[in-house]
């Protein structure tokens, strides 16, 4: 990946405060970041600016994590954009179904600061510190 | 020849086996014995008669066989005196000796002609001529025979039962014969009379043989039939034999010189004889034993039968079924009827399984064979049966019931006794058998009449009685086991009802458990949120997201952020707690590697170590990777270092983690405030903190090492601390396996 492209990030967040401060540290990170919220908002929003990454929470409303989850992998052009589910459900089942559908990664937001979010990113955009 | 001639010599043949068997059948005892000597001088007479008739036109010979005759008839009045005493158990010693006496007296003038002399011919036989010792010897004979009758009456008179039922039929029987017999005496006086006398040994065994049948006699009931069948064969073959011999006589003799041929002849009709009275005796025996009485059974054998039957069956239905039929067989029987009472529960068991006690009578018709249904059941009724029964303990015959209603003397009592006997002549039973354990009648018996008419003897009582308790024993058993089988399907019932009952409940608090697991995991979601919002600006505070700040604002800010981070902790404290204690823990094995995990993890506790001055040191071999959960067992290290950290005031924490066996094992040491050896047990228990430590940390549920403890387990390793006491610091150690 060439090292001064600017990456494209959507977040599903329906929380204003933390979508707000995502998108903040996205953007001071030098990411081009995209907040959307709610999960209908957040698959329109995929298909239109066709985002590097996906930071995809669970529980919203108009369509839960797990219902866009399936229905960006079921869609060509979208399957193959990766997406870490970032939620504070931390049930193991929730894990286990959210990975099985295709998530790259699963973070509890409660235990990571957004500064960790992002080393994250970069280890799977793998984007050279 | 004419037919009166062989009037005598039936009379005897019946006699003679009445006398010889009812002796050889019990030769020890007094009144079988003095009974023989009864019959072997009316034998003796009879037997002398016959010669006597036989040799009429020959006057010495008819003149010798008069005076054998009365070889035993003069001890007639002797013997006959004798058994009247031993029947009637009176002593009177004297009386008999005297008698004895008197009749050997006799014996020796009979042989002269001062007692018998010159022959009287008359139209059916022949007789001596009574001379003067005669007519005093008639004297002496009429005055014991006297005697004796009497004693046969007294003993009518005032014995009760049986008893008296048996001197009945001996006071007819001698009744009998010495009136009719005592003619025999008149051609002595020239009186001609036709010789109906001789017959009256018939009579007087049939008599005899009927009371030892029906009233059981001498208790040689047995005698009775034998009696029947030799003196039956014994008929018949002579009967053949002389039809053969007057064949003989009339068409072979008249043709064949009377030479010693004939001694042949005469041989070969007693082979004959002989043979032909093995053949009718023994068709005839086959005859008797089916139609006129029941075959003959062994006790022991019939017992040993019954103890096999009874040991086999368990079932109530089979053992019913077993028992009448083989007492049926046994006894030959067309009617047989077994009551049994209902077996009383243990108090209080059927309470407990919610059954209704059954009411009602507590006998019931188990079996009924040939019994009217209704009579049975007035039977079952009858209280005061049922109660002489238990109380009596033995067989009631009811051929002896008239005999025990008339010893009793209260007339209530007396027409209850004959009530039953009325009822059980009515219902044609025979015998009640009463079933007993210990004191208590668990059922009767009811015996029909035998087929063959015979009485119930005392061997047949005897036979009842002895398996009557095995039958009583078995019986129980059999409803005990049937009761414990009923019990049994009762008890399946409910615990499928119990098991219903429990699978409903169950899926009720799965209900309630999934309810309570999708209440905390959201709830601790919601906690979380505002807890990460804090969290992440907070960091970017920290970070300089909002522009630079000054030393002191972002020492506060640390401080809240650690307290959020404690909270966050809690949140997931408490969550893990939930998820272990609804069986949900996860551990999910992937390859991973533990050198960097324990470097990530020590390098984030690196901070709030600092916070208190405190140095951590890692020593980690090369580790392989290997197969573990990383997330878990990463919550485990911070668990481990997050308590060391915490009781520790001053030096260092040392995580060292090296290969050991197939495991690897992890130690966190500190030296902080130690652990007392009472508590080093329960600190891995729910809630468990060291003691004291409240005073260094508040925070906390003291859950983390409850669930690093469930998550090594998980993972099949072991955790455990050490320490050498308070103040001395402390070191928890976990193993892993190394699953590649």
């Amino acid at each position: 990946m060439e090292k001064n492209k600017k990456f494209k990030i959507l977040i599903a967040e329906d929380e204003e405060p933390l979508l707000k401060m995502y998108l903040l540290k996205f953007k001071n990170a030098g990411f081009d970041a995209y907040g959307a919220k709610n999960g209908e908002e957040a698959f329109q929003m995929a298909k239109e600016i066709k985002p590097d990454i996906i930071l995809l929470d669970l529980i919203m409303p108009m369509g839960d994590g797990f219902c866009i989850l399936k229905k960006i992998k079921s869609e060509n052009h979208l399957k193959n954009i990766p997406i870490i589910v970032l939620t504070n459900l931390a049930q193991d089942g929730d894990k286990k179904e959210a990975l099985e559908l295709g998530a790259v990664d699963y973070l509890v937001k409660a235990d990571f600061t957004p500064a960790q979010v992002i080393e994250k990113i970069k280890e799977i955009l793998k984007i050279k510190k | 020849m004419n037919i009166p001639t062989f009037f005598p010599l039936l009379s005897g043949i019946f006699v003679f086996f009445l006398g010889f068997i009812v002796y050889f059948r019990n030769p020890k005892s007094k009144i079988n014995i003095i009974f023989f000597f009864v019959c072997l001088s009316i034998i003796i007479w009879l037997f002398g008669t016959f010669m006597m008739f036989l040799n009429r036109d020959n006057d010495p010979l008819a003149i010798f066989w008069d005076r054998f005759i009365y070889v035993g008839v003069v001890f007639i009045p002797a013997v006959f005196y004798h058994f009247s005493l031993v029947f009637s158990e009176i002593k009177n010693k004297k009386l008999l000796i005297l008698g004895y006496i008197l009749s050997s007296f006799f014996l020796i003038i009979s042989r002269t002609k001062y007692f018998v002399n010159d022959l009287f011919k008359y139209k059916w036989g022949v007789h001596t001529q009574a001379k003067f010792f005669h007519h005093i010897f008639l004297i002496y004979f009429s005055i014991y025979l006297i005697l004796s009758v009497i004693n046969f009456y007294r003993t009518y008179r005032f014995s009760k039962g049986l008893k008296k039922e048996q001197a009945k039929y001996v006071l007819i029987a001698f009744l009998i014969l010495i009136p009719i017999g005592s003619t025999a005496y008149l051609p002595a006086y020239k009186i001609s009379i036709y010789p109906f006398s001789y017959l009256s040994g018939v009579l007087f065994a049939s008599v005899i043989a009927y009371a030892i049948v029906r009233h059981r006699l001498m208790d040689i009931r047995i005698v009775a039939r034998e009696v029947t069948v030799y003196g039956v064969s014994l008929i018949v073959s002579a009967v053949l034999c002389l039809i053969g011999l007057s064949l003989i006589m009339k068409y072979v003799l008249p043709f064949v010189p009377f030479s010693s041929s004939l001694i042949w002849l005469m041989l070969a009709i007693s082979i004959f004889g002989i043979v032909i009275f093995q053949f009718v005796k023994e068709k005839f025996s086959q005859f008797a034993n089916r139609y006129l009485f029941y075959p003959l059974y062994s006790f022991e054998k019939t017992i040993e039968n019954f103890s096999k039957k009874l040991s086999r069956f368990i079932d109530l239905n089979h053992l019913v079924f077993s028992t009448t039929d083989t007492l049926k067989e046994v006894f030959k029987l067309d009617n047989i009827a077994l009551i049994l009472r209902k077996l009383e529960p243990p108090k209080g068991q059927l309470k407990l399984l919610g059954i209704k006690e059954e009411s009602g009578d507590t006998f019931y018709l188990a079996k009924n064979i040939g019994f009217n249904e209704e009579e049975i059941s007035l039977l079952i009724k009858n209280k005061f049966l049922l109660y002489y029964l238990e109380k009596n303990k033995k067989p009631l015959v009811s051929d002896e019931l008239g005999f025990l209603a008339e010893e009793i003397k209260e007339q209530s009592l007396k027409n209850k006794f004959l009530t039953i006997k009325k009822f059980m002549e009515k219902m044609k039973a025979g015998l009640y058998l009463p079933l007993l354990i210990e004191d208590r009648l668990v059922g009767v018996f009811v015996l029909g009449k035998k087929v063959s008419g015979d009485a119930y003897s005392i061997q047949d009582l005897n036979l009842l009685e002895t398996i009557s308790s095995q039958i009583a024993i078995a019986i129980n058993n059999a409803q005990l086991y049937e009761q414990m089988q009923r019990f049994n399907q009762i008890l399946k019932a409910k615990v499928v009802e119990a098991t219903k009952e429990l699978i409903n409940a169950y899926k009720e608090l799965k209900k309630l458990d999934e309810s309570k697991t999708e209440f905390l995991s959201l709830a601790s979601h919601q906690l979380r949120t505002p807890l990460s919002t804090i969290k992440g600006y907070l960091s970017m505070i920290l970070e300089g997201d909002y522009g630079p700040i000054s030393e002191e604002v972002k020492e506060a800010v640390k401080t809240v952020y650690q307290s959020n981070e404690r909270l966050i902790g809690l949140v997931n404290d408490l969550l893990n707690v939930t998820r272990i204690e609804a069986g949900k823990l996860e551990y999910n094995p992937t390859l991973s590697d533990l050198e960097k995990l324990i470097k990530e993890v020590t390098e984030e506790m690196k901070l709030p170590a600092k916070k208190k001055n405190l140095k951590i040191e890692v020593f980690v071999e090369k580790l392989p990777k290997f197969n573990f959960d990383p997330e878990k067992i990463r919550q485990v290290l911070i668990n481990l270092l997050d308590n060391a950290i915490k009781y520790t005031e001053k030096g260092k924490i040392t995580l060292i983690a090296k290969t050991q066996n197939s495991n690897v094992r992890v130690e966190v040491k500190d030296t902080g405030i130690g652990i007392s050896r009472e508590r080093l047990n329960s600190l891995f228990q729910w809630f468990s903190r060291g003691r004291g430590v409240y005073r260094l940390e508040s925070g906390g549920f003291g859950l983390g090492l409850y669930i690093a403890k469930k998550i090594i387990e998980k993972a099949k390793g072991k955790i455990w601390a050490e320490s050498e006491g308070e103040g001395k610091g402390s070191t928890f150690i976990f193993t892993l396996p190394i699953n590649k």
